[in-house]
């Protein structure tokens, strides 16, 4: 699966399930944010990542982190 | 708005010792080198400045390549050309009277650092170089005399402070040049201006969009393509056409702003063909997907507002910039606004593109191909700076290639293309 | 004039006159005939051309089947050594047109020269490859005088080996080569000729038409994750400091993978060396290109089985189509040689 802060892209040449991330430059991370907070973030990107690999899916499906039930 | 742009054409460019013989007669312009020389060195950012000469045909390469610029001077109306830039005044320009030296180029050179690159940490950095013989000869810019600024910024500056005093100098030898014109009678007279033209006449606008390295460079003015003197990223802007005209938007080929192929043939066709209803310049290189389509969806908005219902959408970059590009196409499509948008393509010819996608509304493309030169004879002369990519006698080797200034045809001045087998 | 060029002609069982989908089983045959739409083509062709045969198919057999059905015309192919297979046309039926688009695959891996013909929209058109050529032709079998006319005139050409013209002036579909050319007008002229045809509803003609990417089939999800293998990939260019491997910055065209840090990926130890955009906030905090930090944390809860003893990294910055097809195949190869259930690739 794809964590990328540019789903639109990556559905568009087909990745199944897709994860948005926060910036181009920092995708599984917020540097502007206190250093456990950021690693928090970081772990809820993660968690979505992982629901979106136990969720069967048809056609590219993106998975908001923070979203209930995730899948966008 | 209306401007008279009058062109002086050079045929010949040569330096004089007596500052009494400079000028312009008979196409033969006098540089006062001493004098010129004085006036750039009075820059405390630079360690060391010189000139040189190259002509096209010369068996010569031009190494460090920055900019070229047409030299142009404002000499009635408000404002002065190269607005906002490098400390210049700040003003809205695009009427009175401007006076362009044609024929003649100033070539900013500077070793290291590019108009897009070289800071540290930033692992893109486009070096340019320029033949003026020889299958890296392109057109126009090899059509050029051109007056080379060699600038040496002090070692010590930061990255931002270095780009803009190499671009600083040639700016000023442009004013310096174009001066020489004043008193001298014009060898062409062009007025520009929009008139209402016929309501039945379709709306064009052209959406130039520009690549910002805001977040490599650190810096909001020094490196990318300038608009009144700001790189940064910036919501839409409407320009007329005339500013491209007085140099608000440079730095990246400003020769190539100040003589936009698109800009000439909208302003030809209007009340002709069409009404032309300006330039709304756009910022690339957003770092994520709401950005750009929020900057893609105020550009169709403002067009449409403008009444436009045609576009012509060009781009000055790659990677990720395409975005954008993809999601103007779609908002001006959205909003009755028929688009054609102009591209080079950036691989060898004979593999499949390296395109990200293409979005099914752009349905009207045309490509300008793709240039990668590799057998290129090492040149007789080399003048500028060694950028130490690769020895300055060769432009290939491995997957390393010095691209040669104006090779991305983003604005479609040359016949290249690709087709389809 | 030389001798005429010898067609194998590959039709499916409707067009034979075998019946139609009770009979689309049928495997793949042979005969030393002209049959259904295959009199058309053979007037079309005249005397530089003569169908020496051809061979029927079932739809449905070719579609359950592929490898029988190809291995079947292998064979015909070694025996008969036809100069060109002609597939179709298959107009918009989209199995018929996979069948064609097979037949011709199999001719063009022996070295044959493959025409067909269908209808662009059709789903198997997507499918081409390089070395056969696609005919556009209408949509149902009331286009068939056009196709039989632009079948014949591209297979006269592609069988004599003539040096073909571009997709447009031939009038086939794009083989995915595009190739250097000089336009009588500049860009910028082009540009406006182009908008004002398109406003005023002239045709025109695009000089870069839309990529159609194959659909990718989803992998089933993973049923437990607290035994999942979990890789770590990501095309954000990190390397360890330094950049012993010196991966480029631009054009990746290979994949580079690094053991697992037991300390975990710290600032000063590993860097970016991408291109494409500011690299300040990888160099300060790996983890937000490759999360090693949670995935740890999570396989300490139990959360997922493990990690991949490596991490793959590239910098994709204008890598070409083909290089990243291998990169990809590779990098599946060495997931699976580490038992890796799923991968998490992280793309700037």
């Amino acid at each position: 699966m794809v964590l990328t802060a540019l789903p639109e892209l990556v559905a568009s040449v087909g990745a199944p399930r897709i994860v948005r991330g926060v910036r181009i430059e920092h995708v599984c991370g917020d540097p502007s944010l206190p250093p456990d907070q950021d690693r928090a973030l970081r772990r809820q990107l993660f968690d979505t990542a992982l629901a979106a690999l136990g969720t069967a899916v048809v056609t590219p499906t993106v998975f908001e982190p923070g979203a209930a039930g995730h899948a966008a | 708005m209306r401007l008279e742009l009058a062109s002086f054409v050079v045929s010949h460019v040569g330096f004089v010792n007596d500052p009494r013989e400079a000028g312009l007669q008979g196409g033969i312009l006098s540089v006062d080198r001493a004098g010129l020389l004085r006036e750039l060195r009075a820059d405390h950012r630079l360690e060391a400045v010189d000139l040189d000469l190259v002509r096209p045909g010369e068996d010569a390469r031009l190494l460090g390549l920055h900019d070229i610029i047409e030299p142009r001077a404002k000499v009635d109306g408000p404002g002065h050309v190269f607005p906002g830039v490098a400390s210049r005044p700040l003003m809205t320009v695009g009427a009175g009277r401007t006076h362009r030296v044609a024929g003649v180029g100033v070539a900013a050179c500077g070793p290291g650092l590019t108009a897009f690159g070289g800071a540290p940490g930033w692992h893109e950095s486009l070096a340019f170089y320029l033949d003026m013989r020889g299958p890296a000869a392109l057109p126009p810019f090899a059509d050029l005399l051109l007056v080379c600024v060699l600038a040496v910024p002090r070692a010590d500056l930061p990255p931002r402070e270095r780009a803009q005093a190499v671009w600083d100098a040639a700016l000023k030898a442009s004013l310096h040049l174009a001066d020489l014109t004043r008193g001298a009678s014009p060898d062409a007279l062009d007025v520009y201006e929009t008139p209402a033209v016929a309501a039945s006449l379709p709306g064009v606008v052209y959406l130039p969009l520009f690549s910002s390295p805001e977040h490599y460079g650190g810096s909001v003015d020094a490196f990318g393509t300038s608009i009144y003197g700001l790189t940064r990223l910036t919501p839409p802007l409407w320009l007329h056409p005339n500013e491209m005209h007085d140099g608000a938007v440079g730095r990246c080929g400003t020769w190539i702003h100040q003589n936009h192929p698109i800009v000439a043939d909208l302003y030809r066709a209007h009340g002709d063909s069409l009404a032309f209803r300006g330039v709304i310049v756009q910022r690339t290189r957003w770092t994520s997907e709401p950005q750009k389509r929020w900057t893609a969806q105020q550009t169709a908005k403002m067009a449409r507002m403008l009444g436009a219902t045609g576009a012509i959408v060009t781009w000055d970059y790659g990677g990720n910039d395409f975005l954008e590009v993809a999601y103007t196409i779609e908002a001006c499509e959205a909003a009755g606004i028929k688009t054609v948008w102009v591209t080079v393509e950036q691989e060898k010819a004979g593999n499949p593109g390296s395109l990200l996608f293409m979005p099914p509304t752009a349905d009207a493309v045309v490509s300008t191909g793709g240039l990668l030169l590799r057998d290129v004879p090492p040149p007789g002369r080399v003048v500028g700076f060694d950028d130490g990519a690769l020895p300055p006698g060769v432009v290939a080797e491995g997957d390393q290639i010095r691209s040669v200034f104006g090779e991305f045809d983003f604005y479609g001045l040359r016949n290249r293309s690709r087709v389809d087998f | 004039m030389g001798a005429p060029i010898r067609i194998i002609h590959y039709i499916n069982q409707f067009f034979a006159g075998r019946g139609g989908e009770a009979q689309a089983g049928l495997p793949v045959t042979f005969e030393r005939s002209i049959v259904g739409p295959g009199r058309l083509l053979a007037q079309a062709l005249g005397a530089q051309a003569a169908i020496v045969g051809t061979a029927i198919g079932g739809d449905t057999y070719v579609a359950e089947q592929p490898e029988a059905a190809r291995e079947a015309f292998r064979r015909i192919l070694a025996a008969e050594g036809p100069d060109l297979v002609l597939a179709g046309p298959a107009f918009e039926s989209g199995r018929y047109g996979v069948a064609c688009i097979y037949m011709c695959q199999v001719a063009a891996d022996a070295g044959t020269a493959a025409v067909t013909g269908m209808h662009p929209s059709n789903p198997a058109a997507a499918l081409r490859t390089p070395g056969l050529y696609v005919v556009p032709t209408g949509l149902s079998v009331r286009a068939m005088p056009e196709a039989v006319a632009d079948l014949s005139a591209l297979a006269l050409k592609v069988g004599r080996r003539a040096s073909l013209g571009s997709a447009d002036d031939e009038g086939y579909l794009p083989t995915g080569r595009r190739e250097r050319v000089l336009r009588e007008r500049q860009g910028h002229e082009r540009a406006v000729v182009m908008l004002l045809d398109k406003l005023g509803g002239r045709p025109y003609r695009t000089e870069l038409a839309m990529v159609g990417l194959p659909p990718v089939t989803p992998a089933p999800p993973v049923r437990d994750l607290a035994r999942a293998r979990i890789g770590l990939v990501t095309s954000g260019g990190l390397v360890p400091r330094g950049n012993p491997d010196r991966m480029p910055s631009r054009f990746s065209r290979q994949l580079y993978e690094y053991d697992l840090p037991d300390a975990g990926l710290l600032p000063g130890e590993w860097e970016s060396i991408h291109a494409g955009f500011h690299v300040a906030a990888i160099n300060e905090n790996p983890n937000v290109v490759v999360p090693l930090d949670v995935a740890r944390a999570l396989v300490a809860e139990n959360r997922i089985g493990s990690l991949a003893p490596r991490l793959y990294s590239l910098a994709g910055v204008g890598t070409p189509d083909v290089a990243a097809k291998r990169i990809a195949a590779e990098l599946v190869q060495s997931l699976r040689r580490h038992a890796v259930d799923a991968a998490l690739l992280v793309a700037t």
